[in-house]
């Protein structure tokens, strides 16, 4: 099956990522040098520190030949990693082509994919989901058990929307034996941009735009924190009663109409058994409870499922994760949608916070995104097959 | 808890949890404020161990071991430990560090420094721009050591807004504009974006900011700017 080509404005032909090997510190020296050589416009996703990891290098198609000589002529083994670098973010994508690719996705894959509009944002923008899912005579129609995913509920995470194109791309071009399971019996449900009015936003007028962008009447400030505004504990610790605030609960639970088209479409499903929301920055994975720092009954289980994705997830590029319950690692917040997920009985709810840890925060680079994308794709398919894995 | 025989109760905490992450982070700004240059910025990268003790009267006392490294210069890892005292108190302090430091990684960047200063303390130098890094995470080579200062001078006022409840890190450098060298100390107006992750908001400051090879990082003046919207928005 020849993979069909994305043609999209931020798609680059005929470059290469290659990965490196490097054996010796004499390469890790040699690759070094290669990497301070500005003259071939070499992108180093990763950067030649040792041995023990692999060195993944973006090169233009002017520099291949050259490049190709020099590690081959110094014995460096490599290969080629993505050839015709199907996605490369060097501009992140406006939501508007977000949804044209959408289109070609679904265009492509008829029996796969499918576009599911779950409502309008509050400045009437579609909200669209992906619903994957291997499509058969016989389940056409019924409510399969589905796993739901989200991502760019806080706009300014943009390593978030963009780790989901990327991981949509994946799903559905892929051909791991387990993920192809995991389609012929669930239906995996992916929101890539959760709070498109936000997002529209932060590309428009402010870069660290984080809420949506609901009128508060009364207030001269907009929006409200999505992930203060579920049922769960909500107007409690860790939101903000102001307005002004970038964690605004807003006057009442499910205030926001992005909020409730998602609570309306998993309420009305009625079979999801995983409930998972991409987050960034910090590098953490965890699980309920944000409003309350008691541990939730199935606590351990969703530790170790924690623990042995991030385990995965470290075995790309070896990325270091932090895994606990909100309240624990990162702060007392009410109103979050993993809490809200796990309290109507989602078990498998989870939120991660993707890459970096702060050096370049919400504003992570381009040469990144596919890393990122790449890495936490492990990170959450091992979650998907525990979820196939053990129904309830 | 009775008067006589106090006894001050001492609290192992998850070095991965909250607790032991923001007083790390406090750790990682007071490092950035003594060492920090435009060719030198500290990481906390993990905490090891963490205990955390009230003081009476005068506040809450944590124990970190932890490690860090200069990750601009990429120097190899240094495992420390170190007292964190936030003071009690109803207006903000900065929180009391007490560590040694000679073991921190201390590579040799004079040659740099030298070579940066020279460049910029030109009579014409008036270096300028704004959004570092830019909305796609975007730094210009040459602008690379600017931003490298920004952090180092953000991490005087992140230490000093530090407390039990934030977690402060430099999000963005909105704007920088040289000016008038003085004192033999290059000088600039810098207008930095704080990210407190407790709160999720974005603080804006404007930073008065000098600095020379053998002077170090000074701030200063600083001034807390309301949070604007950049761009004009057509609402």
């Amino acid at each position: 099956m020849t993979r069909r080509v994305l043609k999209f404005t931020f798609f680059l032909n005929r470059h290469q990522v290659l990965r490196i090997n490097a054996e010796s510190e004499e390469h890790i020296q040699l690759l070094k040098e290669l990497e301070d050589d500005e003259g071939w416009e070499l992108d180093f996703w990763t950067h030649p520190a040792s041995t023990d990891l692999p060195v993944d290098v973006h090169v233009p198609f002017a520099s291949l030949h050259a490049v190709k000589d020099f590690l081959q002529a110094h014995k460096i083994p490599f290969h080629v990693m993505i050839n015709n670098l199907q996605v490369m973010f060097h501009m992140q994508p406006l939501h508007s082509q977000i949804y044209s690719w959408m289109d070609t996705l679904v265009a492509a894959h008829p029996n796969l994919v499918s576009k599911v509009q779950i409502g309008t944002t509050y400045e009437n923008r579609p909200m669209y989901v992906l619903k994957v899912g291997i499509k058969t005579q016989m389940n056409c129609g019924n409510k399969r058990p589905a796993i739901w995913i989200d991502a760019g509920i806080h706009s300014r995470e943009w390593v978030s929307t963009a780790s989901a194109v990327w991981m949509a791309d994946k799903v559905n071009y892929g051909v791991d034996p387990s993920v192809t399971s995991l389609l012929g019996q669930m239906d995996v449900y992916l929101s890539i941009v959760t709070n498109p009015d936000g997002y529209a936003f932060t590309h428009t007028s402010d870069r660290m735009w984080r809420k949506t962008r609901s009128v508060n009447p009364g207030s001269v400030c907009r929006g409200v924190d999505p992930n203060r505004n579920w049922d769960a504990g909500f107007g409690g610790p860790g939101a903000s009663k102001n307005p002004c605030s970038d964690s605004y609960h807003g006057p009442l639970a499910h205030s926001e109409i992005e909020v409730k088209n998602v609570v309306d479409l998993v309420q009305s499903h009625g079979n999801f058994k995983a409930f998972i929301s991409i987050h960034a920055y910090s590098q953490l994975l965890m699980y309920p409870y944000g409003y309350s720092c008691t541990s939730v009954p199935h606590q351990a289980e969703l530790d170790s499922v924690g623990r042995s994705a991030v385990q995965a997830l470290s075995s790309l590029y070896g990325t270091t994760y932090k895994v606990g319950s909100i309240c624990k690692i990162i702060y007392q917040a009410s109103g979050g949608s993993i809490d809200w997920s796990y309290d109507v009985g989602i078990k498998y709810s989870f939120a991660f916070e993707l890459r970096d840890t702060g050096r370049y925060g919400f504003l992570l680079p381009a040469n990144q995104i596919i890393p990122t994308a790449s890495e936490t794709w492990l990170g959450l398919k091992h979650i998907m097959e525990y979820v196939r894995d053990h129904p309830y | 808890m009775s008067e006589e025989g106090l006894v001050m109760t001492s609290r192992d905490l998850n070095p991965d949890y909250y607790e032991a992450r923001r007083a790390g982070n406090a750790v990682q700004h007071y490092i950035n404020t003594l060492y920090g240059s435009p060719f030198r910025l500290y990481s906390v990268t993990q905490v090891h161990k963490a205990r955390t003790e009230a003081m009476a009267d005068t506040g809450m006392k944590y124990f970190l071991e932890f490690s860090v490294k200069d990750w601009v210069g990429e120097s190899s890892e240094w495992h420390g430990s170190v007292e964190v005292l936030y003071p009690r108190g109803e207006t903000q302090a900065p929180p009391q560090v007490q560590g040694s430091w000679g073991g921190l990684p201390q590579l040799n960047i004079s040659a740099k420094e030298q070579e940066f200063y020279q460049r910029y303390s030109a009579a014409d130098s008036s270096v300028s721009g704004k959004d570092i890094p830019d909305s796609y995470g975007n730094i210009d080579r040459e602008m690379k050591p600017f931003w490298h200062l920004a952090r180092v001078a953000a991490s005087f006022v992140m230490l000093n807004e530090s407390n039990e409840n934030t977690l402060y890190n430099m999000a963005q450098v909105a704007k920088i504009t040289q000016l008038e060298t003085q004192d033999d100390q290059l000088r600039f107006d810098y207008e930095v974006l704080l990210h407190n992750m407790v709160s999720q908001e974005i603080i804006r400051w404007k930073l008065l900011v000098s600095w020379s090879p053998a002077g170090g990082v000074k701030v200063l003046e600083t001034e807390l700017l309301p949070r604007c919207h950049c761009k004009s928005p057509t609402q």
